[in-house]
């Protein structure tokens, strides 16, 4: 029982009718990329094109709700809301995005070491990332937080570090699975080193399972910020993200401080969903990657 | 089969070795250490010096460590410093309400899983399988802690229809049934909005699975009807993924999660953790990351295995 | 020579009578109460212990001061001792500092026996046996301060010390810590066996203070419950749950839903809990406790905290006032030496005056410097031969007050040219580098209760245990020995106006304390004292018109 995805009258002839029709075709990984781009704009560009100072505190205005003088209301101190959400987006995405690439590089180099070696290397490493896997992030970062400053860099590398296990799993697994099969045997026959196989062909055939993998990775890295944000280990004040602006609002959600919750919170969502919906819409594309 | 997995409960067994260890290092090596948490503004140096010996942290590192396996093998897993309580003791009384709550956002979200999830099999191409399938993709891109807020904030603070934190009414001397109902009903509600969502959509794919397979079409060619079709075959078989899945979400069951518990103040085994890792009470910390680690590695061990049953491809030592 | 102490016969007469109450309503029984830790005073936690030896923190302590009546109590908004409240009923020093003979006054354990001078002298060999693992080790001097501990009759009993101090130092610090313990009770444990059982409420049955604790939930609330043979003031509730919350934000939200009948409200949201339906407002008078910036004397890479002008300067550039008005809006108080002004009965003549060595003075502050021989550098910064005025300034997490102060702080010195960097750092962290005298800190934000009699000897020795920078000054300490060894209050006035000058920490402004409560629970401000002492038997309740 098949199912029908292409309207069975076939492409429309018109450029423009064919132009719709692709983009609803793609419906998910179309809206995934425009929400993400929207994210992109307010996290890079909006901050720059907002003139107030989101740290500067104005108490006779505190805790107001949305006006014209303040389009997103105030916090508890009269800090800017509008402000302070576009400069938490600013920090949340410079920290974030980095990390999913460490955590990218780091998983695929750690998964193709595990996948291309020996049978002993490969169990021991396996092991360890079992350990890894198994360890409370909170605890890894109480501890890194003790030693170093949580500034961007630091946080950076704590959190691609933390994010690479499950990667370097699936990578490991390809890497067991695609070993067998003939072209890298070819290519061993001609005396290509591991490195070079791993290089010229497992990443290629592996790449729509690492793009989609990617994007995904890129949504967990915004949320694994956002979660540390909220419980204060992730961006440091005075600077904030939207995981702790969340935080902020909750304690004192006693006083109904919609304006303060919402925003943040949706944009975390909406990060997470962009990220969603196009590692959605690549797998509906790219099928399985095989 | 039998030798593969006693090969991968032995080097699992390392794992946790290796997770304890790490943890037991890291948890060590944190500047500062329970008695600081014990003695706050009073911590002078030599009172701490003075705790230090009595708690028996000035032992060599590696001596602690040895003491530490040797309490767990005689089935002792210490006393909190910071508590006052044996931590079997205290890790018992959380975990009791991590497990209520953990388990009724289990069986309510599998409830509707599968009643969401056959619309969406049943359903599937037509527009009732599209919303759900959209709702899906949304519900699961939600932060918990945003989710959490949002219900509170609508719930407890608008509508003051429930309690946002706690676990009972303090006020009656026996507090009712009813009053732990009514505090577990939002958290439960967070917890099973998100579940839902990743349940019910493996849950719906199963199901489209199934419906499209040769007994089904033989089945309805020789005129079965098709409800007996669905609750009699169908579910049956999508059913068993669906257990794999509850059954790897075990560890998550027992440790909760952090942020829910604290925003909503549930003394659960997530929100002990958090605050034995930030006072450094390293009996309790450590006793709960041996129970995260092993729960998490058998849950591996049970993906592994799940997979290597259906994809003959994958190499196994 | 019979010199009674006068300080203290006079005290008895002022203090005595509690204060009346402008609204008397008739004392309903106001049924369960329900409050978190720490209101009144700080942020809630956990209670952990109910021993009154082994108590370090503000909440341990209020807790177990409930359990067990104090030797003496000491009111710590007026400074002054409350004998209704006091086991003791007279304390007399025959030679002025040495000896102390103390009466009992009749006085019961809650199973019926009689609290005996065997009782206190239980206690003192406790402490003793405790060591430095003892809370209260080192105040007062105690326990090695004491030469002698003699029990004369079942009510009265002499402590001889090794010498000569000043009463009213000894006895507000040293003699409070020797309160009545159940020796019937106890007596059977070893010290390893009491640390281990802090929080077991079976270990604590046998009281004589004013409650008994029924039930502990670790990490969750204590339960307790009116003493029936207690003989003092009487409760006008039938139990009292402590309830633990780890944000102020909890306690807010449950004193909204009703589930907490008091909470702190936190000053930044002054505006936002002026008219909440159905809950009142308290405004607590100021605590015994200042902020502070904690300087290190030892750490090479700030060289200029050593010298006073530089310190000086520093107070002079902070202007709390604006602190006060913007942060604490209005309710707070500036504090310019190790002395509180509330209440003002060890303030000396010139600090009741309000005559300060330092204050806000930007223009004198930037003569000071010059005068240290410090100049503008290319970047601003105030520099000489090459060293910059800057350092790094530690924060504790998710302290919004204290951010708030950092950010006034950091902008007042930056305009004379001294760079502070701000790092925020974890509670356990930053105690852990200030107890290490080899640890890279520079400065640290802090705050200091000043309880009983306010001398500096633990904060500001040479070498005590409260001085974490390391401070160390001859003239310093010669002050704090007079004020703690010779007689009447001109040795403490002198040491506080030198502290005041010298700035060994940049003493800072303190917010006053915001009590939410239901509407009908009265006499909420009398609750807690300047220290955090609670006083159950002032909180009554008039009926409600709904309860939830």
């Amino acid at each position: 029982m098949s199912e029908q995805i292409i309207p069975a009258q076939g492409l429309p002839a018109a450029p423009l009718g064919r132009w719709v029709a692709w983009v609803t075709q793609r419906s998910t990984l179309v809206a995934g990329l425009a929400i993400a781009g929207l994210i992109l704009f307010i996290g890079f560009v909006a901050p720059f094109l907002y003139p107030p100072d989101p740290f500067a505190i104005h108490p006779d205005h505190a805790l107001q709700a949305p006006s014209w003088a303040f389009p997103l209301g105030t916090d508890e101190l009269g800090r800017d809301e509008l402000a302070l959400l576009l400069s938490g987006g600013f920090a949340t995405l410079v920290v974030a995005l980095p990390a999913a690439a460490v955590a990218f590089v780091v998983g695929i180099a750690y998964g193709l070491t595990a996948g291309l070696g020996p049978a002993w290397a490969d169990r021991v490493m396996m092991r360890l990332l079992d350990a890894i896997l198994a360890l409370p992030s909170l605890v890894i970062l109480i501890f890194f937080a003790s030693l170093v400053t949580l500034n961007n860099t630091s946080l950076i590398l704590l959190l691609g570090l933390i994010s690479w296990p499950g990667l370097a799993r699936l990578v490991r697994n390809e890497t067991r699975a695609q070993r067998g099969r003939d072209f890298v045997l070819a290519a061993e026959q001609l005396g290509g080193g591991r490195f070079y196989i791993a290089r010229m062909h497992l990443v290629r055939v592996m790449a729509p399972v690492l793009v989609v993998n990617g994007t995904f990775m890129i949504g967990d890295s915004i949320f694994a910020l956002s979660a540390l944000s909220f419980l204060g280990l992730g961006v440091q004040p005075p600077q904030v993200s939207w995981g702790s602006l969340l935080e902020s609002a909750l304690d004192i959600i006693a006083l109904d401080p919609w304006w303060l919750i919402l925003p943040p919170g949706l944009l975390v969502f909406g990060a997470l969903l962009a990220a969603s919906l196009t590692g959605q819409g690549l797998l509906q594309r790219w099928g399985n990657g095989r | 089969m039998i030798r593969m997995i006693t090969t991968r409960l032995a080097s699992s067994s390392l794992s946790i070795v290796i997770l304890v260890t790490l943890v037991f290092v890291m948890a060590h090596l944190t500047p500062g250490g329970p008695a600081y948490s014990i003695l706050g503004m009073k911590a002078t140096a030599s009172s701490v010096a003075q705790l230090n010996a009595r708690l028996g942290l000035d032992a060599p590192l590696w001596k602690q460590y040895a003491i530490w396996w040797w309490h767990l093998l005689h089935g002792q897993l210490g006393y909190s410093y910071l508590l006052n309580r044996p931590v079997g003791q205290l890790l018992w009384q959380y975990e009791r309400n991590t497990l209520v709550f953990y388990i009724s956002a289990i069986v309510i979200s599998t409830a509707l899983s599968i009643g969401l999830g056959l619309l969406q099999g049943v359903y599937y191409g037509r527009w009732p399988a599209k919303l759900i399938g959209a709702l899906q993709l949304g519900f699961y891109a939600l932060p918990p802690f945003f989710v959490a807020a949002m219900l509170v904030l609508w719930f407890a603070v608008q509508l003051p229809l429930f309690p946002a934190s706690g676990i009972t009414d303090l006020r009656a001397v026996h507090p009712s049934i009813g009053s732990y109902i009514a505090h577990l009903a939002l958290p439960v509600t967070t917890i099973t909005l998100l579940t839902v969502a990743s349940l019910s959509r493996y849950f719906g794919e199963a199901v489209r699975e199934e419906l499209g397979k040769d007994y089904v079409r033989t089945a309805m060619a020789k005129g079965v009807r098709f409800p007996s079709i669905l609750f009699g075959h169908v579910l049956r078989n999508a059913l068993r993924p669906l257990v794999t899945m509850i059954g790897l979400s075990f560890p998550y069951i027992f440790t909760g999660g952090v942020i829910v518990e604290s925003v909503f103040n549930y003394p659960g085994l997530g929100w002990l953790m958090w605050r034995s890792a930030l006072s450094q009470d390293y009996p309790v910390l450590i006793a709960i990351v041996l129970i995260i680690g092993l729960l998490t590695v058998l849950g591996n061990l049970l993906a592994d295995l799940v997979n290597g049953l259906l994809d003959p491809r994958a190499s196994y030592e | 020579m019979h010199r009674t102490l006068k300080f203290v016969v006079l005290a008895a007469a002022l203090a005595g009578a509690p204060a009346a109450h402008a609204d008397m309503p008739a004392p309903d029984n106001c049924g369960t109460i329900v409050i978190p830790t720490g209101v009144g005073v700080a942020s809630s936690d956990d209670i952990t212990s109910m021993n009154p030896l082994l108590v370090t923190s503000l909440y341990n302590q209020q807790a177990a001061s409930l359990l067990y009546q104090p030797l003496i109590w000491l009111n710590a908004s007026t400074a002054q001792i409350d004998w209704s409240r006091s086991i003791a009923n007279a304390i007399t020093t025959p030679d002025n500092g040495t000896t102390y003979d103390v009466t009992l006054r009749p006085w019961r354990w809650s199973d019926g026996a009689p609290v005996t001078t065997a009782d206190v002298a239980y206690t003192f060999r406790l402490i003793k046996a405790f060591g430095t693992t003892y809370a209260g080790y080192g105040a007062g001097g105690m326990p090695d301060i004491v030469k002698s501990l003699e029990i004369i009759s079942p009510a009265q009993f002499r402590v001889v010390l090794t010498h000569q101090v000043n009463p009213t130092w000894f006895i507000y610090n040293g003699l409070s810590q020797l309160q009545p313990l159940p020796e019937h009770s106890w007596g059977k444990y070893t010290t390893d066996q009491i640390f281990q059982a802090q929080s077991s409420p079976s270990f604590f049955k046998i009281v004589d203070g004013p409650m008994q604790a029924v039930r502990l939930d670790i990490g969750l609330d204590l339960v307790l419950v009116p003493n029936p043979a207690y003989d003092g003031q009487k409760l006008h509730f039938d139990r009292l749950i402590f309830k633990f919350l780890d944000s102020a934000g909890a306690a807010l939200q449950g004193v909204e839903a009703g589930d907490l009948d008091m909470a702190n409200a936190p000053l930044s949201l002054w505006g936002a809990v002026q008219h909440l339906p159905g809950l009142k407002l308290t405004i607590l008078p100021p605590g015994n406790s200042y902020n502070e910036i904690v300087l290190n004397f030892r750490n090479k890479k700030v060289p200029f905290f050593r010298d006073a002008r530089v310190r000086q300067a520093m107070a002079d550039a902070i202007d709390q006032a604006t602190m006060v008005r913007l942060i604490d809006h209005g309710l707070g108080v500036e504090i310019y030496g190790p002395i509180v002004p509330m209440p003002p009965t060890f303030l000396s003549p010139e600090m009741k005056a309000g005559r300060y060595p330092v204050g806000y003075d930007p223009a004198r502050a930037r003569a000071l410097l010059r005068e240290a021989g410090y100049s503008p550098g290319p970047d601003g910064i105030m520099q000489k031969d090459g060293e910059k005025l800057s350092f790094t300034y530690l924060l504790l997490t998710g302290d919004a007050l204290n951010q708030q102060i950092a950010e006034v702080t950091q902008a007042g010195l930056a305009k004379i040219g001294i760079q502070m960097k701000v790092r925020e750092i974890e509670f356990n962290q930053m105690l852990a580098l200030l107890n290490n005298p080899t640890a890279d800190w520079q400065a640290a934000a802090l705050g200091e209760s000043t309880g009983g009699y306010p001398s500096g000897e633990d904060l500001f020795g040479t070498g005590s245990a409260m001085n974490q920078g390391g401070y160390s000054d001859p003239e310093m300490d010669r002050l704090i020995k007079e004020s703690t060894e010779t007689p009447g209050l001109s040795g403490l006035y002198a040491y506080e106006n030198y502290a005041s000058a010298q700035q060994p920490v940049i003493f800072l402004e303190r917010e006053q304390a915001l009590v939410l409560s239901r509407a009908n629970i009265h006499g909420v401000r009398a609750f807690v004292d300047a220290a955090g002492n609670y006083y159950p038997d002032r909180l009554t309740c008039t009926a409600e018109g709904t309860k939830s």
